[in-house]
C-alpha cells in the first residue's frame, strides 16, 4: 500500500514537474512528437502538412494553444527547410509563426512559451528582409527578455536570448560571454535538452575551442542522435578537429 | 534558430544610428563642393547631435531635429540635406514603431523614410554628404537583413554602391588624406554591399583596395582576414570607431 502511494505520489511529481517545464504545450503529445521528429529529419513537406493542421486547428477554434502549436511547428519547419537552404519556405514559415505566436501572446499575455517563439520567431525572419534587424531586433529581444521574465525556468528562452546576444555587435548590446554563460544556464535547467550543447558547440567552435567544441556536440548527440541540425553541426566540428589534426593549429586556442 | 542561418545573421539591433552617424559625418568631411560656396553653417552640423542622440534612444532631441527640418521643408519643400535627415528620422521612428509591435506605423514611417531620402539624392545628385547618408543607411540595412528576391530592396541597394563608387571617384584624388575610419567605412560598405548582391569578384577588389588603402590599420588586418576565407561570404563589418557626438 505504502509502495503503491509512493509510486503514485512520484507520478504526480514527474508529471507535474514535465507540466511546469512546458506550461503552454504538452511536449509528449503524438503530434508534438511525430512534429518533432519530422524537425530531426528535416522532412519539409510533412512539416507543412503539419503546419496546415495546425493552422486550421487555429483558425477553427482560435484557441491558444492551437496559436502556440502553430508557431512552435513553424519554427520546426525553418529549421527543415535551413537544412534544404530553402529559403522561400523558410521565410514563409517564419512569417506565419510570428503572426501565430503574436496571437497566441495576445491570448495569454503571461505566457513565457508565447514571447519565447515570437522572439525566436522575429529572429528567424531578420536575415530574410530587407533591413530586418532594425525592423524586428529590437522587438525580439524584448520579448525574449519578457519570456525569461515570466519564467527564469524557459530553458529555451535563454537559448533563444543567448543567440540574440552572440550576434549582436557588443557596441548594441551584444555579448558573447553572456551568449556562453545563458546557454551553461539552458543546460542546467534542462540537463537532457540538445539545444543549449548544440549552440555552445558551435559557439566554441567559432571560438577556435575544438575540444569543448567536440564535448558539447557529443552531449547533444547523447540526447537526441537523430537531429540533422546536430549532425551538421557535428560534422563540422569533427571536420575541423581532423584538419586540426593534420596540420598543428597556428591561431590561439583557447 | 539553425546553424548556417545564424552564421549569416547580424543582429544589427541600432545599425540605422551606427550607419548613419558613422559614415555621414566623418566621409562628409569639411570638403564637399557645396559647402565652401556657402557662407552659412553647414547643415548636418547644426542637426546632426541631435539625430544621433535621437537615433541612439533620445525621443526628445529627436523630435527638436525633425522639427527643425520640418520648419525647412514647410518654406522649401526641395531642401536636400533637411529632407535626407529628416528621411532617417523617419525610419528611426520606424523602428520605434516596430519594436512597440506596430508593424502598420512602422511600415508606413519605413516608406516615407525612403522616400525621402530617393527624393533628397535626386533634388541634389551633385551632393555628397547627402549620398553619403542614403547609402551608409541602405547598405547598412541590407547588412542587417536580406532578401535576393525582393527586386525593390536590391535596386535600392544597387543605387546606394553606385553612389559610394561615385564619392570614392569624388574623393579619390585626397583620400590619402581622410581618417582612417572614412576610407576604411567607405570601402568596407562597398565590399559588404557587392558581396550581398552576390558580386563577390567586385567585393574582393574593393577588400583588396582596403590593403592599399587603409595600411597599417586594423580594417587592413580585417580586409586580410575576409580575403583568407571562403571567397563567397557575404561580407559583413561592424563599422568601428562610431559614436555619437555631444549636443552643440
Amino acid at each position: 500500500m505504502k509502495r503503491s502511494l509512493l509510486s503514485v505520489v512520484a507520478l504526480l511529481t514527474c508529471a507535474l514537474t514535465l507540466q511546469a517545464q512546458t506550461p503552454g504545450l504538452p511536449n509528449d503529445s503524438p503530434d508534438v512528437v511525430a512534429a518533432r521528429q519530422s524537425r530531426d529529419r528535416a522532412e519539409v513537406a510533412r512539416l507543412q502538412q503539419v503546419v496546415g493542421d495546425a493552422r486550421r486547428e487555429a483558425e477553427g477554434t482560435k484557441r491558444f494553444e492551437a496559436y502556440l502549436r502553430l508557431a512552435l511547428f513553424n519554427v520546426w519547419l525553418c529549421e527543415a527547410a535551413e537544412a534544404h537552404q530553402n529559403n522561400e519556405v523558410f521565410k514563409r514559415a517564419a512569417e506565419e509563426g510570428v503572426a501565430a505566436a503574436e496571437k497566441a501572446v495576445e491570448l495569454n499575455p503571461k505566457s513565457s512559451e508565447a514571447h519565447q517563439l515570437l522572439g525566436d520567431l522575429l529572429n528567424q525572419l531578420i536575415p530574410y528582409v530587407f533591413g530586418g534587424g532594425m525592423r524586428y531586433g529590437k522587438r525580439s529581444t524584448d520579448e525574449l527578455d519578457k519570456a525569461i521574465e515570466l519564467d527564469p525556468r524557459n530553458a529555451e528562452a535563454y537559448v533563444s536570448r543567448a543567440i540574440s546576444y552572440y550576434y549582436t555587435p557588443e557596441s548594441f548590446g551584444g555579448s558573447r560571454p553572456k551568449a556562453f554563460e545563458l546557454l551553461t544556464k539552458a543546460a542546467e535547467i534542462e540537463p537532457h535538452a540538445d539545444s543549449p550543447h548544440i549552440w555552445l558547440a558551435m559557439f566554441h567552435l567559432q571560438a577556435g575551442r575544438k575540444r569543448d567544441a567536440l564535448r558539447e556536440i557529443n552531449l547533444a548527440r547523447r540526447a537526441n542522435p537523430d537531429r540533422s541540425f546536430t549532425n551538421f553541426v557535428y560534422s563540422q566540428v569533427t571536420s575541423a578537429t581532423k584538419k586540426g589534426k593534420r596540420k598543428p593549429a597556428t591561431g590561439k586556442a583557447k | 534558430m539553425n546553424t548556417a542561418h545564424a552564421r549569416r545573421v547580424r543582429l544589427l539591433k541600432c545599425l540605422l544610428a551606427l550607419v548613419f552617424a558613422g559614415s555621414y559625418a566623418t566621409l562628409y568631411g569639411t570638403q564637399y563642393p557645396s559647402a565652401k560656396q556657402e557662407g552659412a553653417e553647414r547643415f548636418d552640423e547644426i542637426v546632426r547631435g541631435d539625430f544621433f542622440a535621437g537615433m541612439m534612444g533620445d525621443d526628445a532631441r529627436l523630435e527638436r531635429g525633425m522639427k527643425f527640418c520640418e520648419e525647412i521643408l514647410s518654406k522649401n519643400p526641395r531642401h536636400a540635406e533637411a529632407l535626407v535627415w529628416h528621411g532617417g528620422g523617419l525610419l528611426t521612428r520606424a523602428s520605434r514603431a516596430y519594436a512597440r509591435g506596430d508593424s502598420a506605423l512602422g511600415d508606413g514611417l519605413w516608406e516615407r523614410g525612403l522616400k525621402e531620402m530617393d527624393e533628397a539624392v535626386t533634388l541634389a545628385p551633385g551632393h555628397m554628404g547627402i549620398k553619403i547618408g542614403r547609402s551608409a543607411t541602405i547598405v547598412g540595412l541590407a547588412q542587417s537583413g536580406w532578401d535576393a528576391r525582393d527586386a525593390r530592396g536590391r535596386a535600392l541597394l544597387e543605387s546606394a554602391l553606385a553612389d559610394y563608387e561615385i564619392v570614392y571617384r569624388w574623393r579619390r584624388p585626397v583620400f590619402s588624406t581622410l581618417s582612417a575610419h572614412s576610407r576604411g567605412e567607405l570601402l568596407f560598405g562597398l565590399a559588404s554591399g557587392w558581396s550581398i548582391l552576390g558580386e563577390h569578384r567586385k567585393a574582393r577588389a574593393y577588400l583588396r583596395l582596403v590593403l592599399e588603402e587603409c595600411r597599417d590599420t586594423d580594417y587592413e588586418a580585417e580586409a586580410r582576414r575576409w580575403l583568407k576565407g571562403e571567397p563567397n561570404a557575404v561580407v559583413q563589418h561592424d563599422c568601428r570607431g562610431c559614436h555619437v557626438r555631444p549636443s552643440r
